[in-house]
């Protein structure tokens, strides 16, 4: 079996779960920065 | 409110892990790609994610549209659901572009073709890129009417994706899912399929609620300090 199948396999996992979870932390953040009362 | 959240987040992490679990121990490899193939199970529900997110944002900026002027309470939440799914879906699509490369460089031997398929694909992306970016550099209150009809204009893309390994010979292979006859996946690697695609929906149904809630908390942070402004003068 081509090693690189299994890298490239590995690797489309981990950049999906990478996404997502960069993606959750914008998210995570935006939510938190609109509770907080605004600077005068 | 909150616990439905998190046990929402609970069960879609189990059944994220089972479609791991299965993408990756249970299934067979498809005979002639081999291991590569297990690609598949992310690539897919990527694009069923971009699909409804993006159908999401069309319903809600044709809404925003429709009430701007009647029912301005609903009419902003049509808004920020609107920003809240396209954001998703440009993460999917992003991800489907990212996933289908890594496929390609294994099974064609390139990261990258100018098909009708990728090209139809990257055009919608920058199409929704450019509708974020419009809502993040535009002011006053004509952006949120300038964005929905970008989101309107920029849909028709989406059937044109969808059709184009239709309309188009292309690197890209025909229609795997509702291509007619002789197409489809072997059943036994159904489950994986349909195990990702439910846990990958609702890791975006997750998202996408906080993320409104955040632009509904950031809508009335707006309007009391544009209220306090008014009372200040």
């Amino acid at each position: 079996m081509n090693p690189m199948f299994h890298r490239h396999l590995i690797l489309a996992y981990a950049v999906t779960w990478v996404i997502h979870l960069v993606y959750l932390t914008y998210v995570v953040l935006k939510w938190r920065a609109a509770d907080r009362p605004r600077s005068r | 409110m909150k616990l439905l959240r998190w046990l929402w987040l609970a069960l879609t992490l189990a059944v994220l892990a089972n479609g791991f679990r299965v993408a990756m121990f249970v299934v067979p490899v498809d005979q002639a790609q081999g291991e590569i193939s297990r690609i598949l199970y992310y690539h897919v529900p990527s694009w069923c994610g971009m699909a409804v997110f993006f159908a999401v944002n069309l319903i809600c900026s044709i809404t925003y549209l429709a009430l701007r002027n009647r029912n301005q309470g609903r009419a902003l939440k049509a808004d920020a659901l609107a920003v809240a799914s396209a954001e998703m879906g440009v993460v999917y699509c992003l991800i489907g572009m990212t996933t289908g490369s890594l496929w390609a460089r294994a099974a064609w031997g390139i990261w990258w073709t100018w098909d009708a398929r990728l090209t139809t694909t990257l055009v919608l992306w920058l199409i929704y890129v450019a509708y974020l970016l419009v809502r993040r550099f535009t002011v006053g209150p004509e952006m949120r009417t300038l964005a929905a009809v970008i989101a309107i204009f920029g849909y028709l893309d989406v059937p044109i994706v969808y059709m184009s390994t239709r309309w188009w010979r292309t690197q890209h292979p025909a229609p795997v899912f509702f291509g007619g006859p002789n197409t489809g996946v072997d059943p036994s690697m159904m489950p994986a399929l349909w195990w990702n695609l439910a846990g990958w929906l609702a890791w975006g149904i997750f998202v996408v609620s906080l993320r409104y809630a955040a632009e509904c908390r950031q809508q009335q942070a707006d309007r009391r300090a544009a209220h306090a402004a008014l009372e200040a003068v």
